[in-house]
């Protein structure tokens, strides 16, 4: 799935994620009813090369955060595999392995809940050189704490605030200079621009990718903001329910959408051009993950769906420009993608 | 489908007026898409003007008529949509449009505007953008810039002054 012939930093298969809604056991006993599972992410595949960014992109409730909580150990996936250079990561606890852990790290979505309030900035950047043993000495921790203040663009002097003092854009820095601090080289970020006005969300988003250009870092990035993951990746990753549906290099996705639900995202890109104000908005909602329609999930909402996809689900497979999961991509009944106009997505 | 409700019972009265704040923020694009229409639509039906407080230009793009553009508790830039999101007057209305991405765009660096809003308790002398402005000028630390009317709109910035700077 890559131009590269290097083994990938990341490497993600069949990976699985069910959540248990079922009533407790006496009450379906009493009721007759069955056990109800959510399968939040039903079968990812996905690799990463060392210094490139993968965007996930898809609506709520797709699977694409829980991908990431998978990843990081912050829950246990139900199958499938995680690797990272190697190592299997899938079933081990969050921080555990700590020498391969310590290579990775998160930045949240929400930068006024991701930072403790009770504590001063120097002490919240400084906990993941404590807890993986980076920098004993606490001198030198300083030190670290107050280079890494710069390094993000805030004042060595910041690290005796509290988060309080800080705007949502000086926080997320905050977020970023702890998730740095143990000189990671992969990081998840979960939407880490949603909660950002547009200024400061440009601001963060050069940050970014300027400590890939100087630390050769390595981003899965989650967004549901197509414009912000075509500025920051290189390849892009669809999700619908649980799914990847579609996975290619970030220039030909938008060039040339697949799946025709990665062209009803982009044809809901709200359009700062005004080029079509009038044009008609595909209709639909995602449906309930807890009953997905059968065959294609996708197909209720597809104007391409025939009675093979009510009922097979498509595979993973090879398209003009990466992967897709259509039965209509592969059997050659879509027409050629239109080109998507110059649009903007969230702000 | 909630939010649908929402604007339902915002209807149900026949208001002349609707103050939508954040309608779409909580939505995902393909929900938001839909929201919009059917703002629009009921609003073309009812007569009804909206007043869409918001900070996403493409949901301001896709749906206002004229727009007003706020920087620290005041109006800065007034005009028709689609003057001030292709012609930006205001140079913090550039730098906001200049720093939203776009598809089918990857620059290296996307512009961006310097440093953050200020306290509302310690706004700036003058002009309140000065300290982030690009074209700063003398007159934008000591003197504010009211809002003055021309006939493409409003813009409070002393680049547009009728008199020249003294």
């Amino acid at each position: 799935m890559s131009h590269h012939n290097e083994a990938p930093l990341l490497e993600v298969s069949g990976l699985r994620k069910s959540f248990d809604l079922s009533k407790p056991f006496i009450n379906r006993v009493i009721e007759r009813s069955e056990r109800q599972l959510v399968k939040a992410v039903d079968g990812v595949d996905f690799t990463i090369q060392r210094g490139q960014t993968l965007s996930l992109v898809g609506e709520s409730g797709c699977g694409k955060s829980t991908v990431a909580k998978l990843i990081m150990g912050l829950t246990r996936p139900s199958g499938g595999s995680i690797r990272f250079e190697g190592a299997e990561l899938a079933g081990q606890v969050a921080g555990k392995p700590a020498h391969v852990r310590r290579r990775m790290q998160m930045i949240f979505q929400d930068p006024y809940a991701s930072l403790n309030p009770r504590w001063r900035v120097a002490r919240i950047i400084a906990e993941p050189m404590k807890s993986f043993g980076t920098h004993p000495d606490p001198e030198a921790r300083r030190r670290e704490v107050d280079r890494l203040l710069e390094f993000v663009g805030l004042g060595a002097a910041d690290g005796d605030k509290f988060p309080h003092e800080f705007s949502g854009g000086q926080r997320q820095r905050i977020s970023i200079a702890r998730a740095i601090s143990t000189k990671p080289e992969f990081l998840v970020c979960d939407e880490p621009t949603s909660a950002l006005d547009v200024s400061v969300q440009a601001q963060i988003l050069n940050l970014m990718r300027e400590l890939q250009r100087e630390l050769g870092l390595t981003y899965l990035f989650i967004s549901h903001d197509l414009a912000v993951v075509n500025y920051i990746s290189d390849w892009i990753g669809v999700m619908y329910l649980g799914r990847l549906v579609e996975l290619a290099p970030a220039a030909e996705i938008f060039a040339k959408p697949q799946h025709p639900y990665t062209r009803l995202l982009l044809d809901t890109v709200p359009d700062i051009s005004m080029s079509n104000r009038d044009i008609e908005r595909p209709a639909g909602e995602v449906p309930n993950p807890i009953t997905p329609p059968p065959g294609c999930h996708f197909h209720p909402r597809c104007p391409h769906a025939n009675a093979r996809c009510k009922t097979e689900m498509p595979e993973f497979i090879a398209s003009a420009t990466g992967h897709a999961r259509c039965h209509a991509v592969q059997e050659g009944r879509l027409s050629a993608p239109t080109t998507a106009p110059a649009a903007a997505g969230a702000v | 489908m909630r939010q649908r409700v929402v604007i339902a019972l915002a209807l149900c009265a026949e208001p002349r007026l609707i103050i939508a704040d954040e309608p779409t923020t909580a939505l995902d694009v393909s929900v938001q898409a839909q929201i919009i229409a059917l703002l629009r639509k009921l609003c073309k039906e009812t007569g009804a003007s909206v007043i869409l407080v918001t900070h996403d230009m493409g949901v301001i793009a896709e749906t206002a008529d004229r727009v007003a553009v706020m920087y620290a508790g005041r109006v800065i830039e007034v005009g028709a949509v689609a003057d001030v999101l292709r012609a930006p007057r205001h140079p913090y209305t550039a730098g906001l449009m200049a720093s939203i991405p776009r598809i089918g765009e990857k620059p290296d660096i996307l512009p961006q505007i310097d440093g953050a809003m200020p306290r509302l308790t310690a706004r700036p002398e003058g002009c309140a953008f000065n300290p982030r402005c690009p074209k700063q000028m003398d007159i934008c630390t000591r003197l504010r810039p009211g809002l003055v009317e021309d006939t493409q709109g409003a813009v409070a910035c002393h680049l547009f002054s009728k008199e020249p700077a003294t």
